[in-house]
């Protein structure tokens, strides 16, 4: 709820401004009354960036890049999400906004990855300018087709940044011996609502697949502790079978295992096995 | 003066009226056809984009060197053209069949690959199918097939279907070259 007051107060403050009529001259003090907007703006889309990074992390703040050393592969995923998904369709404030949210979890999942200082950091810093400049341009420019022609080069220039890292990412790949396998569009799963009653459990999951292939044995089993998946309550993407363990108090009946089929947008409800 | 190929093809182009002519012009509508109803092989409107670019180029190819070409020889090419467009059509269908599979509703059906990985080769049994693990690997066909097997698999798919479609355009177009060539005497193409 609080990301989508952070848009409503985002698309007011842009409604308000596009009705500007913006003299040709304009003073200091006018001056500042235009900059204040702007800073007002990117600071509501900083706010939206942060929330999206540390709340949505099954959707916009997703993890899109992860090593696992234990198949030697490195997977990572830097596909922009569709305008719909993170303001609206017709928002031109929606493609640096979804940027600004790809190089905030980009750079929060190298950090956490502990790749060499600097790694990738100058493609996001570009990725990252266009976008200012483009959420800048959005709110200062008055001639409709100019700013159409400054939104395009931004939108080039953001793309041409990301191909530069994903070149980077390979050349990585490549240089530490791991294959590379890229995050399926989140187009292809099911929207997912999982619910723990009471809220006192941790689930954790894994597809069906890798439950049955940790049977085997090594080399080609992998053990059954690096398949698992936190499954945090709230909106999920899913599809297909799974198979889950959620772990209640023992008072609850401790730890419960489960098989489930995802093949519809559906809502999923954990409860403990003693009530 | 005699006309070339183009002025043939040109011809063929802004002419609305003549069933051959309107042939022609399905013939590289089709392929958009099918992206439109979702039909063809993923990634579905770049197969049809270049589905319809390949009947175009194989049309202007047939106007090119066929234009002057003997109703013999026209007849010939039909035979060959409607030949292997069947054989690439029931191809087409089988792999489209066999190789591609639903994953969620309204998303673009999924290549699948023909050898499994070792891993999954392992837990195979008659109750437990490549499909079933598909399935249970969340439709990610890299899980269940090797990554080779996919990849020939991907290409194999689209260049069949656009094989197809460029057969039926050389097929339709040698037809109509051949229709006019008996309306129209040889002297005054």
């Amino acid at each position: 709820m609080k990301k989508f007051s952070t848009i409503s107060k985002l698309l007011c403050l842009l409604s308000g401004l596009i009705s500007f009529d913006l003299p040709a001259q304009i003073s200091d003090s006018q001056s500042a009354e235009i900059l204040e907007p702007i800073t007002q703006a990117q600071k509501l889309i900083n706010q939206m960036v942060e929330e999206a990074v540390s709340n949505d992390t099954n959707f916009l703040g997703r993890i899109r890049f992860q090593i696992l050393d234990g198949q030697k592969v490195v997977k990572y995923d830097l596909a922009a999400d569709p305008p719909s998904k993170v303001i609206s369709a017709k928002s031109p404030l929606a493609l640096p906004t979804e940027t600004l949210i790809r190089v905030a979890c980009l750079r929060r999942d190298f950090q956490r990855e502990d790749l060499e200082t600097g790694f990738g950091a100058r493609p996001l810093a570009e990725a990252s300018q266009e976008a200012r400049g483009a959420v800048y341009d959005l709110l200062s420019e008055t001639n409709s087709s100019y700013l159409q022609k400054k939104l395009s080069i931004h939108a080039t220039n953001i793309h041409a940044a990301f191909t530069m890292l994903d070149k980077d990412l390979q050349g990585f790949a490549a240089q530490h011996g791991l294959d590379v396998e890229r995050w399926r569009a989140v187009d292809d799963f099911y929207d997912v609502e999982v619910d723990i009653v009471p809220d006192k459990a941790n689930l954790k999951y894994m597809t069906y697949l890798a439950y049955r292939e940790s049977a085997l044995p090594p080399p080609l089993g992998v053990p059954l502790e690096q398949e698992w998946n936190i499954l945090s309550p709230g909106a999920n993407k899913m599809i297909g079978r799974y198979h889950s363990v959620a772990i209640w108090p023992k008072e609850l009946g401790g730890s419960d295992t489960n098989d489930f089929l995802i093949q519809c947008n559906t809502r999923l409800i954990f409860r403990p096995p003693n009530k | 003066m005699a006309n070339s190929g183009i002025d043939e093809f040109k011809r063929m182009a802004v002419d609305f009226r003549d069933l051959g002519s309107l042939a022609v012009k399905g013939v590289v509508a089709l392929p958009l056809l099918t992206a439109w109803t979702k039909l063809g092989p993923p990634p579905h409107q770049l197969v049809a984009i270049l589905s319809s670019l390949a009947a175009l180029l194989t049309i202007i190819w047939m106007y090119h060197f066929y234009r002057t070409a003997s109703i013999r020889r026209l007849q010939f090419n039909m035979k060959i053209a409607l030949g292997c467009f069947c054989l690439g059509a029931v191809l087409s269908l089988f792999l489209f069949e066999s190789f591609t599979v639903q994953g969620k509703q309204d998303a673009q059906r999924i290549v699948v690959g023909f050898k499994l990985r070792p891993e999954v080769a392992a837990i195979m049994t008659t109750r437990y199918s490549e499909w079933d693990a598909l399935r249970d690997a969340e439709y990610d066909p890299f899980m269940v097939w090797t990554k080779e097997s996919i990849s020939i698999m991907r290409v194999l798919l689209p260049v069949c279907w656009i094989l197809t479609f460029a057969l039926l355009a050389c097929y339709t177009v040698s037809f109509v070259i051949a229709q006019r060539r008996r309306r129209v005497p040889t002297q005054q193409i």
